[in-house]
């Protein structure tokens, strides 16, 4: 047993880290799931195993066959691993692509494209084992020539990698070497504990590639090693799969074919899962969805996530340069309604910190004091800024989802606090659009953030000083300076601490608003099976069981 | 008539200049840029101001638009920036969609409204004159995504008998109806009310016309009076009404196609629309313009072959 396995049992042995937590760690440091298991039985004397890489069911035999029927909103533009970034796009790309590892339930990493991985003691060099013998959907063979020239790809600024910015800071072009005859290294720009999450489908453009993949070839089919091969693409009308007979795991996928069907719109999709048209939605936003809910037919699987929304309030020029005034917006809230008005319960209550509730590194109860609706506080507040009258504000934000209604609440919920809320909500091409955007300069808004696999993820392009997407143009040198040492931290107890003391921090001086954080949803006819409510349900393990 | 052709098909040359310019310069001032939406919110601004220097974005409006012109008129519509495809190819696969809906529309909207609107005149002032026009008139107040969504909750999810999605139908007819009756039905409750009033309309005020009066007074039959005297005088104007609406089926078809997830060119024109694929979007909206002014010198047409007043006076 090396110092950090070690390191990791007293932890869990002392009660200070869970077991969930435990196999989630050790998963992220590479560890292979039957030391896992091995490390299991040291803490707790007995027990059973991880639980593995092996295919959920979901109750019952696999069965093999049939055609499952997917829809999804319509990619923007035509697909391809380099370039998506709509939910669309990346649904498209997933079927037929794979990853180096894969994010399974709680998060525990699991190895898909990579067997192995392994940090230096920094952890600043993360070494990945290939696997081999992998075929791409032409025959050909998969190299180590192709991860590495995959990670060049995405990290060459005179690319179209729309992942530039989720590699920024963490690792450049000319990071990546061919160790051996297997191996590939990660030199990173600085220490990154949680280097796997980046590299797994928390990054949608790290799918691995053929070194000689030409941007905009994806459509024309065959490409990538995924348990599914590309057979058609009919442009904003859908794509056809079939079963890669060739797949590196012999025993998926049990889908004979897969059948993906675009859509304009959220609600179409709705009527027909209704009509037994669809058989799954990967991506079922809780606005719309309440009949689903109530449809025999149709199971809905919710799973805690940390898709997130900002409402971000600028620190450097307008109202809001004053923290008293972004204070008395946070008190000014009331997190348990907006959970219950606009998701029925199926969020999280924010507290303005970026350490998502299921983030191992979530500061525990009582760590950060919640942030509670309190009207005398927020007024009491402005008055201490000169602002006793209370301010006009306008909020600018885009129709997308329940982000309207979020702006209703407000509003209402902040009036009686002297905050008078102006709505401006603009179609979110334009929100997102120009140069530069609206997103990253109005003083006041409300963004959108997907799920990420880890704090670090959700926090370095949008907190840090120098962000990309830092929209509230906030720059905390304490903050920044804990987020680097978490980022290098690989003792538990350290790691824990400085999460809560980084979120002390954010929490107080509220760049953003986090008034809640979303449950992903996925509606499924019942004859799926094999699909659990996990973060990233994979269809290859996937079933039908049809009546 | 030649002269007149000549003159008309010249207009519509001028108005289909027109037009593009419009489209071009539209396509400036709508918000984002089409390398924001390729590469998305997420990629930097220099990643996107070079994709799109690399695409042509920044060249200025007239250099761009004399190229576009002088692909367009020798049939080289370019290629798609967004979409990846020959510009050709997609628009016109999608304005035939559009037409085989808007045929199918047609032919169910036009029989029935019309003859509603006759039989309403024919009942002029009585109840069921009432009920055609003032349910009419309700409809046409109901818009289409109310209407769409209730057929396809009734029709699609509870009884089963139309799917949700329409694709475009084989040649089977039965699969046609099967495919396009629910998503014709919304256009059907659009038009009923305005192609029904103008029917309605004129049959009255023929009905009332002197040589109607005539045509009874001199003893002929009741059936013979309506086919030969007062339908033909009173459907003129519907004529006009009815495809002026062809036009407005094809191209605005957007939030049926929508509904029904139907690819028709309606949704394509706004997809190109929002992300700035300009050369679809002209290439969307010149063919839609080209069939709008098509249907409309149809109908003049027709209109005078129907009139000899109107033929005489050209």
């Amino acid at each position: 047993m090396g110092d950090y396995e070690y390191h990791l049992v007293e932890e869990v042995r002392a009660g200070r880290l869970t077991r969930r937590d435990f196999i989630r760690r050790a998963s992220v440091m590479g560890l292979s799931v039957s030391s896992i298991g091995v490390l299991l039985s040291a803490c707790q004397g007995g027990g059973s195993g991880g639980e593995g890489s092996g295919a959920p069911t979901g109750g019952g035999k696999p069965k093999r066959g049939g055609t499952l029927r997917i829809a999804r909103v319509v990619p923007g533009s035509d697909p391809d691993p380099v370039t998506i970034n709509d939910s669309g796009g990346v649904q498209t790309v997933q079927l037929a692509g794979e990853y180096l590892v894969h994010p399974g339930a709680d998060n525990v990493l699991e190895p898909r494209l990579a067997t192995k991985w392994e940090p230096s003691s920094t952890p600043d060099e993360w070494t990945f084992t290939i696997r081999q013998g992998v075929k791409w959907h032409d025959g050909s063979m998969m190299t180590v020539d192709d991860v590495v020239a995959t990670f060049d790809r995405l990290v060459d600024p005179k690319t179209e990698s729309a992942a530039l910015s989720a590699f920024e800071g963490v690792l450049s072009k000319g990071g990546v070497e061919k160790v051996g005859k297997d191996q590939v290294r990660f030199n990173l720009d600085r220490p990154y504990a949680d280097f796997p999450y980046l590299v797994s489908n928390y990054t949608f453009n790290a799918v691995i590639l053929p070194a000689n993949h030409e941007v905009g070839t994806f459509t024309e089919g065959g490409v990538g090693t995924g348990p599914f091969i590309l057979k058609e693409y009919k442009t904003q009308q859908g794509a056809s799969y079939v079963r890669n007979p060739d797949y590196w795991n012999p025993k998926l996928p049990y889908l004979d074919a897969i059948e993906l069907v675009y859509f304009d719109d959220t609600p179409p999709i709705v009527l027909a899962m209704q009509a037994g048209e669809i058989d799954y939605n990967a991506e079922q936003p809780f606005a719309g969805a309440q009949a689903l809910f109530e449809d025999p037919d149709i199971n809905v699987y919710v799973n805690q996530s940390s898709a997130y929304r900002a409402i971000h309030m600028r620190v450097d020029e307008g109202p809001f340069a004053d923290k008293r005034v972004r204070q008395a917006l946070a008190l000014s809230l009331d997190r348990e309604a907006l959970v219950e008005g606009l998701f029925q319960g199926r969020a999280e209550v924010g507290n303005d910190h970026a350490f998502a509730p299921i983030f191992p590194t979530a500061p525990p109860e009582g760590a950060v004091t919640q942030h509670v609706q309190d009207h005398a506080m927020a007024k009491q507040l402005l008055s201490d800024a000169e602002l006793s009258d209370g301010i006009d504000v306008e909020l600018t934000t885009q129709q997308f989802l329940e982000i309207p209604q979020l702006v209703t609440f407000m509003s209402e919920q902040a009036r009686p606090a002297g905050i008078r809320i102006k709505p401006n909500i603009l179609p979110p091409e334009e929100y997102y659009g120009g140069d530069p955007s609206p997103w990253l300069t109005v003083p006041f808004g409300i963004t959108d953030w997907a799920a990420r696999g880890v704090a670090s993820q959700t926090i370095a392009p949008a907190y840090l000083c120098d962000g990309v997407w830092n929209s509230a143009h906030w720059c905390n040198k304490e903050y920044d300076r804990l987020i680097a040492a978490l980022d290098a931290e690989l003792d538990e107890q350290k790691r824990g601490k400085l999460a809560v003391q980084a979120a002390r921090i954010q929490n107080e001086e509220v760049p953003s608003a986090i008034p809640y954080w979303i449950n992903e949803m996925r509606a499924a006819s019942k004859a799926v099976r094999g699909l659990e409510a996990v973060p990233r349900p994979e269809e290859a393990v996937f079933w039908l069981d049809r009546p | 008539m030649r002269r007149f052709l000549v003159k008309r098909v010249a207009l519509a040359l001028v108005a289909l200049v027109l037009v593009s310019m419009l489209v071009f310069a539209t396509a400036e001032v709508l918000p984002g840029n089409v390398g924001r939406t390729i590469l998305g919110r997420f990629a930097t601004s220099e990643q996107v101001q070079r994709l799109n220097e690399k695409l042509g974005v920044y060249r200025p409006i007239p250099v761009r638009y004399g190229e576009w012109v002088a692909g367009f008129v020798t049939g080289d519509w370019g290629e798609s920036q967004l979409l990846g495809r020959p510009v050709r190819e997609v628009v016109l696969d999608r304005l035939g969609n559009s037409l085989i809906l808007g045929a199918f529309a047609i032919l169910l909207i036009v029989p029935i409204s019309i003859g509603l609107g006759v039989l309403a005149a024919l009942h002029y002032g009585k109840i069921l004159d009432r009920a055609i026009s003032v349910s009419g008139l309700s409809l046409i107040a109901l818009p289409e995504f109310v209407t769409g969504v209730m057929l396809i909750v009734l029709f699609s999810v509870k009884l089963g008998w139309f799917p949700v999605s329409s694709q475009v139908p084989t040649a089977n007819p039965f699969d046609i109806v099967r495919q396009l009756l629910l998503p014709s039905i919304p256009l059907m409750f659009v038009l009923f009310g305005y192609v029904a009033r103008m029917a309605r309309a004129g049959t009255v005020e023929a009905l009332q016309s002197n040589y109607t009066r005539t045509a009874v007074l001199k003893g002929l039959p009741r059936r013979t009076v309506i086919w030969r005297h007062v339908l033909r005088n009173s459907l003129l104007p519907t004529i006009s009404v009815v495809s002026v609406q062809f036009g407005y089926l094809v191209g605005g078809l957007v939030v049926v196609e929508t509904l029904f997830n139907y690819p028709g060119i309606g949704k394509l024109v706004l997809d190109a629309a929002v992300g700035h694929d300009l050369l679809v979007l002209e290439a969307a909206v010149l063919v839609t313009a080209i069939l709008f002014m098509v249907s409309n010198l149809v109908a003049d047409l027709l209109y005078g072959v129907l009139n000899p007043r109107v033929r005489l006076a050209r």
